[in-house]
């Protein structure tokens, strides 16, 4: 995917679904802390190679930590519960657009659920840029 | 009456309507606009709805803390990803 992000021809948008519990809420929401602080993308990596044994406050901080982040600021954030709101509102957004399990991505409005083979989404991509162009 | 004062009377009398008018014309000046400024809400401008997932998401401020993205605006492909970190 990164090449087609850098070519400028991919655009990747996030949105928190967190429907396993109050652990994807906190995930997610320390995720949000990290992008208040620039590094969603990399505690986002962070998080899912960490994802063995759930996500405890003190897992959460550690990885803050790992990612460089400002760490006080962070447990501050997260003590505020600044961004459960901003997760929720995430998460009722894709249930009204039909959205029941995760991984699900939507390529220029076609909706994938599930996990694909890299190739699957490199030829979605293909496809939709082709289309976004006027091709067919 | 002396000529002199006469003609200054004369003058005063001359002069108050225009008097009047300028004072008149002051008026509806301050008044309009105070008007204006009370029509216009505290110095607000009118604020253009958001197109979703526009902001970069990156270092935002608390209240502009949009979808985290990753790559061009105007990328011809958006692939939004609904995401569980668990």
């Amino acid at each position: 995917m990164k090449e087609y992000v850098e070519s400028g021809t991919l655009r990747m948008e996030w949105r928190d679904f967190p429907y396993l519990g109050q652990g994807s809420v906190d995930a997610a929401v320390a995720a949000r802390a990290a992008q208040e602080q620039g590094r969603f993308w990399e505690y986002h990596d962070l998080l899912y190679e960490n994802q063995s044994g759930g996500f405890p406050r003190d897992k959460l901080v550690e990885l803050a930590r790992e990612a460089g982040l400002d760490v006080e600021r962070f447990e501050a954030d997260l003590a505020a519960h600044e961004y459960e709101q901003t997760v929720i509102e995430d998460f009722r957004g894709g249930q009204q657009r039909g959205i029941s399990g995760t991984p699900t991505f939507v390529i220029n409005g076609n909706v994938l659920a599930g996990m694909q083979p890299v190739g699957f989404f490199e030829n979605a991509i293909v496809q939709a840029k082709r289309e976004a162009e006027g091709g067919s | 009456m002396p000529e002199t004062n006469k003609s200054a009377v004369e003058g005063a009398r001359r002069a108050w309507p225009l008097l009047f008018l300028l004072i008149m014309a002051m008026a509806v000046a301050l008044l309009s606009g105070c008007a204006a400024q009370s029509s216009q809400p505290s110095g607000q401008k009118p604020q253009a709805e958001q197109p979703s997932g526009s902001g970069s998401g990156q270092g935002a401020s608390r209240s502009e803390l949009g979808h985290p993205v990753l790559g061009d605006v105007g990328a011809p492909v958006v692939m939004v990803e609904y995401g569980d970190f668990q």
